[in-house]
């Protein structure tokens, strides 16, 4: 059985693809004008990569925000229950997902199949999500791949006390007039991150495996707030956490194709 | 939220308060200042049970700072004595388990129900947490609004309910408040009914503030107090009653005097001392130790007025201003640093802006009456529950009868229904007398929304370019 | 056009052809903002009640000069309308207490409109029998007055049988479209049945009795909706809607709404008035009206009734059969705020699942409820 999966965001589109349970291709490009080209356009090149064609394909799940109407897609579902069983494919311990995108912030829950459970959304700003981090790292003059290690280097982060991304720049750059460390500052910001997101997971966050996806998974400093936070170890996943999406789509897939089969 | 040890469990934040006003009280009297402190700590803390230290250590230091000041520190040791007392009182109380625990909102006077045979806590005291502690009880806050509520719940109302829920605050046997002031200040006490199964009575707040409006009000309170008795298995105690009414008479005659007192040029009274006022009206009203504390504030601000002593540098000119609606719970030592660097004196505002009202101690039924007007008229739950020309009004008239230079009203995010007509009232202040006033947000217990540098700096400004 | 083309028309527009003839009679048309409003007594007044609305607004800008960003856009949008002279066929208005956005916006529009009525109920805060006495006592009899004083307009013990009869019709006939809407097959959208209920509050009754009862006809002559717009029963509730944009979502998302707890929808029209036979007086009729309308299912702001709320969206639920619950919060909305998170955790605790969504009164960005809906069906396996 082969299947397929293409997550179309609004910043990178990927496909996966999926062979007797196996990851065969994996690939992530930025987006073009149109969904429909995007999806094409990375799917192609997963295909290639894979040495396949379409008709090799005996199901694809499109998710994303431009998800619908993808032509080659059977069928469209969230990323919310493609994120979760993406993970769960990873790992089939976790239970709790926690997505830190550039752009949204995340809390899921899956059961014991990876299923859906539940799940919370960051509505209203750049406090809960990466773009919260480029705007400080930008602020403090380092390179934001250069953030997370910051926290590993001090025992005394300082407080961030602004939960607005913009206030809180400007508190930064106080920080910074004060004489303050840009150690201290970036772990301070660090921890603040992880703030924001354990106060939107806390709720939700169920027993079993945690792991944290998207761009902020790659802040090692966030990280480990995180497991001082929710007391848990987070599980590294073994895949680049951009690509969970679209790997859950294709998992998804496999079983439109054993109900298809099922009913034929 | 840290969890609680179980040897505080149920009154950790009590027992908290207690060390720190026994702290606050052994630092006045023990030494002549802050750096005098500071520099004896060390070796204090070798001696000091560890709990002390953590307490002093959680202590904002500009608030130790503040209090040592001459112009405060008589009023804050008078405070931190009736404190200290007041929550033995209330620890001792909850572990001898003979009386049935009430949580009153503010608003409302213990008196009451000291009467009907309650341990009264009063919910609003979870906010010295955010006055006192660098920390602030954003902890509590941030537990409530985990279980899903929304960030823009009145701070004050969304603290106590996380710290009961965490444990930090026993569970009590009954929840009582008036409808005032507002929506956003109701829905913790109805989380915690649900969630803990805790009876919640509530009585009717009226919107008019008239005669009638205390019948409708009285005959409410009635109604509840019949439910309340049945709680606490005692009926109305007349004479406790009169008891603690004749004291808070007492009390409320000097809260009159002090109102006349800080119109006064310059204004004689101190602003770092009125978060501990509520503190001290919602715990120890009809107490000695409450009249007490307001007598020495007369006091003191009469001596003042006597000798022409000033309570901004000599250098300074005074700035009169009158606040609004949240006293920032989270910066009381702002007042201080106001009036130190800007001249700035603290008039009044939402939340000092009592009326004296003497109640008839004739009968219970004109204690009653009485005791709810003073409800009713409980500065900020006027305000907030009747039409907006009251809140514009009494703000208006204070400024002008107190002949205020300017309003500074930094507003509550929670009273989003006050905001409305904020801009009714600053223009009113500015068009019809030449008050300039400056509006920008805070939260009262949640210091991450506007946090104190900010906070000066938008005095600072205003005070530059208007004033 | 038909009956139903016609109810959506009228609810997809701030005025409408019936409005227009109302006025062009001589008529007057009262607005009122909340379900405690005894509406028959306006009707009886010989007066047309019409409920506020945000449809046709094109923002806040007006509104926003007087009231802060942080205030519900609901009630803001209501400002901007009357400021933009959307609502110039009001000639009185009669808002309640029971919503402090609303009661604080009052305060303002008081002070910026000046209509020959404007006035606001006083709604306490208990469902205690004693309160109910002084509501009646001091609300109702002030608003008779008010009405005679301000508007000319006299309440006789028939105008207001009349005005009884007419509206329990309106129920009656409402409580048939639900069952019809929440049928084994409907045939029927939730859009649809929602935009029905939406005209019922902007025309004369009489001639809204008359067109849905034609409605109901042409629905039950229609073909059942197919599976693929049947993917899950679903009922909402929450913060006002009164423009059908979110039920549109979830129905776009494939799920039919079958039902609500929405105080513009079943907690409107709920509850008979119960008139006894003969009608005594003047006073007993007036009575009685006040009493449905005291004690009809119970607004959020009523802390002390969470049972009460509780039992209503359990039932609900059940009569519509629902496989899940949608509760939408407007941003700034405290009463929901509270409410949702509650009646969410009990729901869910009784096996239904719930949905909570964020949302402003003008909703935006449509793809991102559309995401979190289709989640919430997968989630159900639906």
């Amino acid at each position: 059985m082969i299947t397929a999966g293409v997550d179309v965001g609004s910043l990178s589109a990927e496909a996966v693809i999926l062979s007797d349970g196996a990851l065969l291709a994996a690939e992530i490009i930025r987006v073009r004008p149109s969904p429909v080209e995007s999806s094409s356009t990375v799917m192609s090149r997963a295909l290639e990569v894979a040495g396949l064609c379409l008709d090799d394909i005996d199901a694809c799940i499109s998710t994303g925000y431009g998800r619908d109407n993808i032509p080659f897609a059977n069928k469209s579902m969230s990323e919310i229950s493609c994120h979760g069983k993406g993970a769960y494919w990873c790992d089939a311990s976790i239970r709790t997902i926690v997505d830190i995108g550039g752009q949204d912030c995340k809390a899921i829950t899956v059961d014991e199949n990876g299923d859906l459970v539940d799940f919370k959304m960051n509505e209203k700003c750049a406090a809960g999500t990466g773009r919260f981090l480029e705007i400080i790292s930008k602020a403090l003059g380092v390179e934001l791949e250069a953030l997370g290690p910051l926290s590993f280097q001090t025992e005394t982060p300082l407080k961030i006390v602004n939960r607005c991304s913009v206030f809180a720049e400007y508190e930064t750059l106080f920080l910074l007039a004060e004489g303050k460390s840009i150690v201290e500052i970036g772990a301070g910001v660090n921890e603040a991150m992880a703030q924001r997101a354990f106060a939107l997971a806390h709720g939700l966050k169920t027993d079993g495996g945690f792991t944290v996806t998207g761009g902020v998974a790659k802040n090692v400093g966030v990280i480990r707030s995180l497991e001082t936070l929710f007391e848990t170890e987070v599980i590294k996943l073994p895949v680049d956490p951009q690509i969970i999406g679209a790997l859950g789509a294709a998992v998804l897939a496999e079983r439109l194709v054993e109900s298809q089969g099922a009913r034929e | 939220m840290e969890p609680v040890p179980s040897e505080l469990k149920g009154i950790e934040i009590f027992q908290r308060f207690l060390t720190s006003f026994n702290l606050f009280k052994f630092a006045l009297s023990s030494f002549d200042t802050a750096e005098d402190l500071m520099a004896a700590a060390p070796e204090l803390a070798k001696s000091m049970p560890a709990y002390d230290v953590k307490v002093f250590m959680s202590f904002k230091p500009d608030l130790v700072a503040a209090s040592f000041h001459p112009k405060n520190r008589n009023v804050i040791l008078k405070a931190a004595e009736a404190q200290a007392e007041y929550w033995q009182g209330v620890i001792d109380g909850l572990k001898a388990g003979d009386r049935k625990v009430s949580d009153f909102c503010f608003t409302q006077g213990p008196e009451l129900f000291h009467a009907l045979g309650f341990l009264p806590i009063c919910t609003a005291t979870g906010m010295a947490a955010g006055s006192f502690y660098r920390d602030g009880c954003e902890d509590a806050i941030d537990l409530f609004r985990s279980m899903g509520f929304a960030d823009h719940y009145c701070t004050v109302h969304a603290a106590y309910p996380g710290y009961v829920l965490n444990g930090n605050w026993r569970v009590p046997d009954v929840m009582v408040k008036p409808a005032a002031p507002c929506v956003s200040g109701n829905a913790g006490y109805q989380v915690l009914s649900r969630k803990l199964g805790v009876p919640l009575v509530v009585y009717d707040s009226s919107y008019y503030l008239t005669e009638e409006g205390v019948d409708h009000q009285l005959a409410a309170l009635k109604r509840a107090i019949t439910r309340l008795e049945k709680i606490s298995s005692s009926t109305l105690d007349e004479d406790v009653l009169r008891a603690k009414v004749e004291e808070s008479n007492r009390t409320y005659a000097l809260l009159g005097e002090l109102h006349e007192l800080r119109k006064h040029k310059p204004n004689p009274d101190p602003g770092l001392h009125r978060i501990l006022d509520i503190l001290m009206l919602v715990t120890t009203l009809g107490e000695p130790s409450c009249t007490e504390y307001f007598q020495l504030i007369v006091d003191e601000a009469q001596a003042r007025i006597a000798s022409g002593e000033r309570i901004i540098p000599a250098d300074k000119k005074e700035l009169r201003a009158v606040h609004t609606w949240a006293i920032n719970v989270y910066l009381p030592e702002v007042y201080h640093w106001l009036e130190e660097n800007l001249g700035m004196t603290y008039l009044s505002c939402g939340l000092s802006y009592f009326i004296d009202h003497q109640i008839d101690t004739t009968s219970v039924d004109t204690m009653l009456r009485g005791w709810v007007q003073r409800t009713m008229n409980f500065p900020m739950g006027r305000q907030s529950i009747s039409y907006g020309d009251v809140w514009v009004d009494d703000m208006v008239n204070l400024a002008v009868d107190m002949e205020a230079d300017c309003g500074i009203f930094a507003g509550n995010v929670a009273c989003k229904q006050a905001w409305a007509i904020s801009k009714l009232m600053s223009d009113k202040l500015e068009d019809e007398h030449d008050i300039p006033s400056l509006r920008f947000e805070i939260e009262c217990c949640d210091k991450r929304l506007c946090p104190a540098d900010e906070f000066k700096q938008r005095i600072e400004s205003f005070v530059e370019v208007r004033l | 056009m038909t009956a139903i083309g016609q109810l959506i028309e009228i609810a997809e527009n701030v005025s409408n052809p019936f409005v227009d003839q109302w006025k062009q009679q001589g008529g007057k048309v009262v607005g009122y903002t909340c379900t405690y409003v005894p509406e028959e007594i306006l009707h009886a007044a010989g007066l047309l009640p019409y409920r506020l609305k945000g449809i046709g607004a094109d923002g806040t800008t007006r509104a926003d000069v007087l009231l802060p960003k942080f205030h519900c856009s609901f009630s803001r949008t209501l400002l901007d309308q009357a400021l933009s002279k959307r609502f110039g066929f009001l000639d009185g208005v009669v808002f309640s207490t029971a919503c402090d956005q609303l009661r604080r916006m009052y305060d303002v529009w008081k002070r910026r409109m000046s209509l020959q009525l404007q006035t606001i109920m006083v709604i306490p805060h208990s469902v205690d029998e004693e309160d109910f006495e002084w509501f009646f006592d001091h609300e109702v009899r002030k608003l008779v007055d008010d009405l005679a004083t301000s508007l000319d307009a006299e309440i006789t013990l028939e105008s207001l049988v009349d005005a009884i009869q007419i509206y329990n019709e309106t129920r009656a006939l409402l409580g048939r479209l639900y069952e019809a809407r929440a049928a084994d097959e409907p045939r029927i959208s939730g859009v649809e049945a929602h935009q029905l209920v939406i005209a019922a509050s902007s025309m004369p009754k009489p001639d809204f009795n008359r067109l849905l009862a034609e409605a109901l006809e042409e629905i039950a002559a229609r073909e059942p909706l197919p599976l693929n717009r049947r993917r899950a029963r679903v009922m909402v509730g929450g913060s006002i809607i009164d423009s059908p944009d979110l039920l549109r979502v979830i129905e776009e998302a494939g799920g039919l709404v079958v039902t609500d707890t929405l105080c513009t929808g079943s907690r409107w029209f709920g509850d008979p008035v119960q008139l006894d036979e003969p009608a005594g007086d003047r006073e007993g009729a007036l009575r009685s009206v006040a009493h449905r309308y005291y004690h009809h299912a119970p607004c959020p702001r009523m802390i002390m009734a969470y049972d009460r709320k509780w039992d209503y969206s359990l039932q609900q639920a059940r009569q519509g059969r629902v496989d899940g619950v949608v509760l939408s919060l407007i941003t700034f909305c405290d009463h929901h705020s509270a409410d949702n998170v509650l009646i969410k955790d009990d729901l869910e605790a009784a096996g239904v699942p719930t949905l909570i969504l964020n949302r402003e009164y003008a909703m935006s960005d449509m793809g991102r409820f559309k995401t979190r809906v289709e989640a919430f069906f997968e989630r159900m396996g639906r």
